[in-house]
């Protein structure tokens, strides 16, 4: 029986690389977005301004993704932004995961822009793991124009931290009898599933490198960190044994959010919003055949403050008129009057959606007209289009009748107006 | 940059696509039409996943055979030329 074989495939710079090759290639444009300092970046004008991703050369003057537009701009005054392309990421990644699937029978899509894929037992095809990464990165760079890096070892851990070592354009190896040299060195904070707070614990504990950690008592690490210090512990010695899986498991939760393009002063204005969201997240319920028994609200503040609030539902419910009104008052018992920017919507306590009508003893009718109300206009909507119908309050409303998830703006670009050379 | 053109094309009963006839306005803003004499080769590009054929085409064109290449964008079902290739198109052949 063969070892097993795991690699991780993660695209270079993934929006910037998707929209260089697009331009260069399929517009017929002359420059090269990988090649000047250049970054994708939401619409400053609707507060959506952070760096999305960005070019190696916009990389050396210290442009990080996430930060703000006008930050990056200050570090580079030259940079070129271009406006995000959602469609094009969906094309773009679609494809990508159809060349891995010709390599492997199990590939698990981890993100948009990254897969893990079971290799095991096909060492006998292509020669050797490295011989099929190659493969891998050259056919995906020959076919779609872009590159990717792609880490090789026995487990999933290893193979992401493998394909994050020196990029772009590489193949990686980090196997079990690798990681003293390629990975112990490394800071923690490299170490997957280790973020800023658990970085500040450890290091106040004394632990900088992920060899440090690998070789710091369990003990230790479970009493500051719990099962999280143990699990990291685990990650440092390369121990991992999650499983490469082609099925997407079920959504523990529905929300949707969305930074709006002003600050809301009014429960009238905050509700107008929360209903929007909760048009999108019911829809997105009732496709999924399933109820939501919590409900809860974010809120960011002017000030960047954030609060959430959540409730449990009478009854498990995917009617969005029940979401609207248990979002409407968590916001009116948690908001504190001050201005926001931020609102979101998170569902949770998921079960699938039974086959028999739920009968209430009070109230049944109205249920049931909420329910036929909302089955009717997932319908309309998804024959002629989401915008076919709409509540009339949105109609010359800045606020789109669905909010949240990718909005319309971001999904393509009008090429009329940018200049693509 | 890519414009788009009016393309006559054929489709045999192998599934084989073969533009015919190209036509496209010259700088006056009038419709030149010409006929394509042979298609060198054809290739099917997919960069950043979306599939293109891309056919190099012989026309003729003030009394030279010139060489042309044509894209086809399958999803949108358009013909285009590069920009650049438009204009030698009409040269005339001084002698």
């Amino acid at each position: 029986m063969c070892e097993k074989i795991i690699f991780h495939i993660d695209v270079n710079a993934a929006f910037l690389s998707w929209e260089a090759v697009y331009r260069l290639r399929v517009l017929g444009g002359t420059k090269d977005l990988r090649e000047i300092p250049c970054a994708v970046a939401g619409d400053v004008k609707k507060r959506h301004g952070i760096i999305l991703a960005k070019s190696t050369p916009a990389k050396r003057y210290g442009i990080q993704t996430g930060e703000l537009v006008a930050e990056a701009l200050k570090k580079c005054p030259g940079l070129e932004l271009v406006p995000p392309h959602y469609d094009l990421y969906d094309t773009c990644s679609a494809a990508f995961m159809e060349i891995l699937r010709r390599f492997s029978p199990i590939v698990e899509q981890y993100s948009i822009d990254e897969a893990y894929c079971d290799m095991t037992g096909t060492c006998g095809m292509y020669g050797s793991p490295a011989a099929a990464a190659q493969l891998i990165r050259r056919t995906i760079r020959d076919e779609l124009g872009f590159t990717v890096n792609v880490g090789v070892s026995s487990n999933k851990l290893l193979a992401k931290m493998a394909s994050d070592l020196k990029k772009p354009d590489m193949v990686h190896t980090l196997f079990p009898d690798e990681i003293r040299r390629k990975m112990w060195p490394l800071p923690v904070s490299e170490l997957f599933f280790v973020g800023r707070a658990t970085t500040r614990k450890l290091f106040s504990l004394g632990i900088r490198t992920i060899g440090e950690l690998a070789q710091a008592d369990p003990c230790l690490l479970k009493a500051h960190l719990k099962k999280h210090g143990l699990l990291i512990h685990q990650f440092a010695n390369g121990i991992d044994s999650s499983e490469v899986l082609e099925e997407i498991p079920a959504n523990k939760g529905y929300g949707n959010s969305m930074t709006m393009p002003f600050d809301a002063q009014s429960h009238e204005m905050a509700e107008h919003v929360l209903q929007a969201l909760c048009e999108t997240v019911g829809s997105r319920l009732r496709k999924d055949k399933v109820l939501c028994g919590v409900v809860a609200v974010d809120i960011v503040y002017a000030d960047f403050e954030r609060i959430s609030h959540q409730m449990h539902l009478e009854e498990p419910t995917d009617v969005t008129r029940i979401l609207v009104r248990a979002a409407a008052r968590l916001f009116r018992e948690s908001w504190n009057g001050m201005p926001v920017r931020h609102l979101g919507i998170h569902t949770s306590g998921i079960i699938p959606k039974p086959e028999e009508q739920q009968i209430l003893l009070f109230g049944w009718e109205r249920l049931k007209k909420l329910q036929d109300i909302d089955r009717t206009a997932d319908e309309i909507r998804n024959r002629f289009g989401e915008d076919s119908l709409k509540r009339a309050v949105y109609l010359n409303s800045p606020i789109c009748h669905m909010a949240g998830g990718i909005s319309r703006e971001k999904k393509s670009v009008n090429y009329q107006e940018v200049n693509v050379e | 940059m890519r414009i788009p053109i009016d393309v006559i094309a054929t489709f045999n009963t192998l599934g084989k696509i073969k533009p015919n006839y190209i036509r496209l306005e010259d700088e006056e803003h009038q419709l030149r039409t010409f006929r394509v004499e042979q298609v060198e080769y054809t290739k099917e590009e997919k960069w950043a996943g979306i599939p293109v054929m891309v056919f190099l085409c012989d026309i003729i064109t003030g009394g030279l055979k010139k060489q042309i290449t044509l894209f086809y964008y399958r999803e949108q079902h358009k013909w285009m030329i590069d920009r650049g290739e438009k204009s030698w198109m009409w040269e005339e052949n001084l002698v």
